[in-house]
């Protein structure tokens, strides 16, 4: 991927833009489209690269990865794999963030407690997925142990200095405010500080995630028994690329739902009291 | 992460003890509290178990293999290819950005493979450049940049966009040459992005030279932890995860973030460039 593809896709571009979308209202057709001309542009070129450059054996060209896809789904690998990889991140997440989000509140409402846990956490979001994979398999062996506990350990530091960051940022003349008439403490959790800590949450939420998802394929490919960084190195030690791209391809997919559709709906439904801003 | 410590210290009076309890309070005493109390849990955990070796073992470890020349060795290897990949990198991501920030029409075509770049794992370009590369500097160069330029390219995206337009309309009025455009007004109003890019980029392309010179090479930072891990000498092994994890933060805290809070200093003024961003840099 060097310049020169992408003065293709450029000049591609142009031309598809010139006679695809005649319509002036369907802005969002046409934004939609443009997005396929992307995807469809990559697998021109790794088609055309397949093709005429390399062998199957290197790089199999789109459909028979997409066929290799097509095989996983229907004897179901795929969702017994995905599963298994979703339930490691989803417990490993909860207990980081059980862990986290009363460091953050430590590190959010005393000072001493913030200069106590700011260096560990900025050295643990620091730290290369390498060492992570490697503690786990070190520390608990081939299993379903060491996954989630390498998820806790990426995704606490991000919701502990996402919480304080949130925490730090309540405005002091609301709950001020709050005091002089006299609402409860309930209320004002709840509508005080709730609202004001929940972006940093969910840009907690966000990142950790697509870092916690990535550290878990790595320790699976390390040490796993199951999930899909497990049918990565599978595929790796039977050296099929095939293999690689296809459970590659089933990440990006699960990637984009989780992105477009699942985090969007979910911080609309969050942020709805900010007014569609 | 205990929560006793702070009844550990004697409650004694006395200008002392007055003294330390002072320093300890402070943001060096706690950040070093906190350094201790990990250290001694460590060497606990070594006393306790027999997996995982202590500190003062993994201190020897490092110390010889600094003497025997290993950690030189190895580390120049690695960081030849960390810094022709992290250049090149820095190339490619700013002419993508840069493509992907100024047109509405590039950023549809390309602003999802992109962001489909930024999710995949580096352990898979890993992989995958070992099968097509085979051993030697190509798997852990294209793996430093197929997982780097997907952060530098969203960032500079991002400052792309934020360049005003009235001085696009300006220059476009006074038919300003692109270069001069390039130099004066593009490129300022990106290099705060572009630092900040940089920053994830250097922490993720370092996590992907690692995987890559685990599994495809036969020399660099990353083959000597694997050595270690295979010969089952685990304070050898230990030794070199410090090594990385002290480069990173060092890199991190001496280098990059003075460097990018230098470059966003136009925009923020002299207060501190992060508080203006979530706690999101952390990205690897």
């Amino acid at each position: 991927m060097t310049t020169t593809t992408l003065e293709r896709r450029a000049k591609h571009t142009r031309a598809a833009s010139n006679n695809a979308p005649r319509k002036r209202g369907a802005n969002k057709l046409q934004r939609v489209g443009l997005v396929l001309v992307g995807y469809l542009l990559l697998l021109g070129i790794w088609s055309y690269f397949s093709t005429y450059y390399f062998t199957p054996y290197i790089l199999p060209p789109p459909w028979a990865v997409a066929a290799e896809m097509w095989h996983l789904l229907i004897d179901g690998t795929a969702f017994v794999q995905f599963g298994a990889s979703i339930g490691k991140i989803a417990a490993g997440f909860a207990i980081g963030a059980l862990i986290g989000a009363p460091i953050g509140l430590l590190m959010g409402r005393s000072r001493y407690w913030k200069n106590f846990f700011q260096q560990p956490m900025l050295v643990l979001g620091n730290v290369p997925g390498l060492t992570y994979a490697v503690f786990a398999l070190i520390l608990f062996g081939i299993g379903a142990v060491g996954p989630v506990v390498a998820v806790t350990l990426v995704a606490l530091p991000y919701v502990a200095l996402n919480v304080a960051q949130g925490v730090e940022e309540v405005d002091p003349h609301l709950i001020h405010m709050s005091t002089v008439y006299g609402r409860s403490r309930k209320d004002v959790i709840r509508s005080v500080f709730l609202p004001s800590v929940m972006p940093y949450l969910f840009s907690a939420l966000r990142y950790g995630f697509a870092m916690a998802w990535k550290v878990e394929a790595l320790t699976e490919v390390f040490g796993g028994r199951s999930g899909i960084g497990f049918m990565i190195r599978a595929e790796y030690q039977e050296f099929s690329v095939t293999g690689v791209l296809a459970w590659t391809g089933f990440f990006v997919l699960f990637i984009l739902l989780v992105e477009r559709v699942f985090l969007a709906q979910l911080e609309n439904r969050i942020f709805a009291w900010r007014g569609g801003r | 992460m205990t929560t006793t410590e702070k009844r550990v210290q004697p409650a004694d009076s006395g200008t002392t003890t007055a003294k330390v309890r002072h320093w300890l309070v402070r943001p060096i005493g706690a950040s070093t509290t906190a350094a201790v109390i990990f250290l001694v849990i460590w060497q606990l955990a070594d006393a306790l178990g027999d997996r995982l070796p202590g500190p003062i073992a993994v201190t020897a470890a490092a110390i010889l293999e600094v003497q025997e020349g290993e950690f030189i060795d190895n580390f120049a290897i690695s960081m030849q290819r960390f810094g022709i990949g992290i250049g090149l990198s820095i190339v490619i991501g700013t002419v993508l950005g840069l493509a992907i920030g100024s047109s509405r029409l590039l950023n549809d075509v390309l602003g999802d493979l992109n962001l489909v770049g930024l999710a995949i794992p580096a352990v898979i370009w890993a992989l995958l450049c070992t099968m097509w590369f085979g051993f030697g500097n190509t798997a852990p160069i294209v793996t430093i940049v197929l997982s780097a330029v997907p952060f530098i390219a969203v960032n500079v995206a991002a400052g792309a966009r934020s360049i005003p337009p009235s001085l696009q309309h300006m220059s476009g009025s006074f038919a300003v040459p692109f270069n001069r455009r390039l130099r004066h007004v593009m490129l300022p109003a990106v290099s705060g992005y572009l630092f900040a890019g940089i920053r994830f980029a250097v922490m993720s392309g370092w996590n992907g030279l690692l995987l890559s010179e685990w599994f495809g090479a036969s020399d660099g930072v990353g083959h000597r932890a694997r050595y270690w891990y295979d010969a089952n000498r685990m304070p050898g092994f230990l030794a070199w995860i410090a090594f990385f994890i002290l480069f990173m933060v060092l890199t991190d805290r001496l280098l990059l973030e003075r460097i990018s809070r230098k470059a966003f200093r136009w925009r923020d003024g002299d207060a501190d460039a992060k508080s203006a961003e979530p706690a999101k840099n952390l990205a690897g």
